[in-house]
């Protein structure tokens, strides 16, 4: 009995996991607390052209990998328009290593120049259907609101940003800053798993 | 008696590799098509060293493996470590005593290989893919307990017994 309930808990997480925005969904505004103590909400950037969300943290390997792009994203974007902004949506019981007092060190260190975003609840993450980390989505404002057009990984190497020579995230925003369409809107990647609170 | 020590002495490093059993990088669809060559059940792990929830399943693994294995059940773990860091994996099985047959998946980095494991993986560790005669019949994203893996596996072996009562 107690499997069979486990198995349809299990079936009933895969589905709740499969839920999250699409390339073409709209996005839902939110506010989240930003590193330097203050809220911060996705449509407060009302001069951006569009937003490059990148769910990440300190932990993962795979997010640290991707950190110094992150950073080159920003740098290079941000003045065109499409600013990153980070947002870490991992349980920091789960992983003391990514608590909000973490991620202001590690910010500071590093000289993000970007919000990096603590998702206390965790709701941010499940409406966007982050599944690991990093996750990135590319928006585009749309007639005031902001609207998915690339969801995915940042490019096709992980391990090195030299041997990385698809730089999906890259291609996205720039076919968006030439009115083009974006050509590959989903590529999937390995990451971490998103520590999601227990109960 | 000197010889001895001596001949000893050489043999530990290879005495550890074994008790290591390498871990072989290849490229994803070629670990697919090793499995696809299996007689049985193959339940292969997808993992990586960092990875704290796969590291806490792997025990359930060896257990399944520990029971399974005489009746025609193999545990296989891939690791998709970066590739500067694949030579820690055969060390980080063996310290635990892990004797799961294990494999570095060279092409992790890339994003091809995620498709190839299953259309519905979205690339979060761990997973499980489960063959049967080489033909893939489930696939899992996430963790297991050892009940919820036990069950899975369970279910799946049940699954083909029916299907071998029906072809009579």
């Amino acid at each position: 009995m107690k499997t069979v309930f486990s198995i349809l808990m299990m079936s009933l997480g895969i589905t709740a996991m499969a839920q999250g925005y699409k390339v073409g969904s709209k996005v839902k505004d939110f506010t989240l607390k930003n590193i330097d103590g203050n809220m911060m909400s996705l449509e407060n950037g009302r001069e951006a052209k569009g937003a490059i969300v990148v769910f990440t943290c300190n932990h993962c390997p795979f997010a640290k990998a991707y950190e110094q792009r992150i950073i080159d994203l920003n740098e290079k974007y941000a003045p065109l328009g499409y600013p990153v902004i980070a947002i870490n949506p991992n349980d920091p019981e789960a992983v003391p290593e990514d608590s909000f007092e973490e991620m202001q060190t590690r910010a500071a260190e590093k000289g993000y120049t970007f919000p990096y975003l603590i998702d206390e609840t965790q709701d941010v993450a499940k409406e966007f259907g982050a599944t690991r980390t990093p996750h990135t989505f590319v928006l585009q404002l749309e007639k005031g609101k902001y609207v998915v057009k690339y969801i995915g990984a940042i490019d096709n190497n992980a391990e090195s940003a030299e041997k990385a020579n698809d730089k999906y995230v890259e291609k996205a925003v720039d076919a968006l800053l030439n009115g083009k369409k974006v050509e590959t809107t989903e590529v999937k990647a390995i990451g971490c798993t998103i520590k999601w609170k227990k109960g | 008696m000197k010889k001895w020590i001596i001949v000893c002495m050489l043999m530990f490093p290879l005495l550890q590799q074994a008790g290591a059993q390498r871990t072989e990088s290849l490229p994803f669809d070629v670990i697919l098509k090793k499995v696809s060559a299996e007689k049985g059940l193959v339940v292969l792990n997808l993992w990586a060293t960092w990875c704290r929830p796969c590291v806490a399943e792997l025990p359930h693994f060896q257990k399944l493996q520990d029971s399974l294995a005489g009746a025609g059940v193999q545990v296989w773990l891939a690791s998709a470590d970066f590739s500067s860091q694949q030579q820690n994996v055969a060390p980080f099985l063996a310290s635990r005593e892990f004797t799961m047959q294990s494999f570095h998946i060279a092409d992790a980095g890339d994003s091809g290989w995620i498709e190839k494991a299953d259309p519905a993986f979205s690339g979060a560790i761990p997973a499980t893919l489960v063959f049967k005669d080489g033909v893939k019949v489930a696939f899992h994203e996430g963790a297991f307990t050892r009940d919820e893996l036990f069950a899975f596996i369970a279910n799946l072996r049940s699954r083909d017994s029916h299907k071998e009562h029906k072809s009579h």
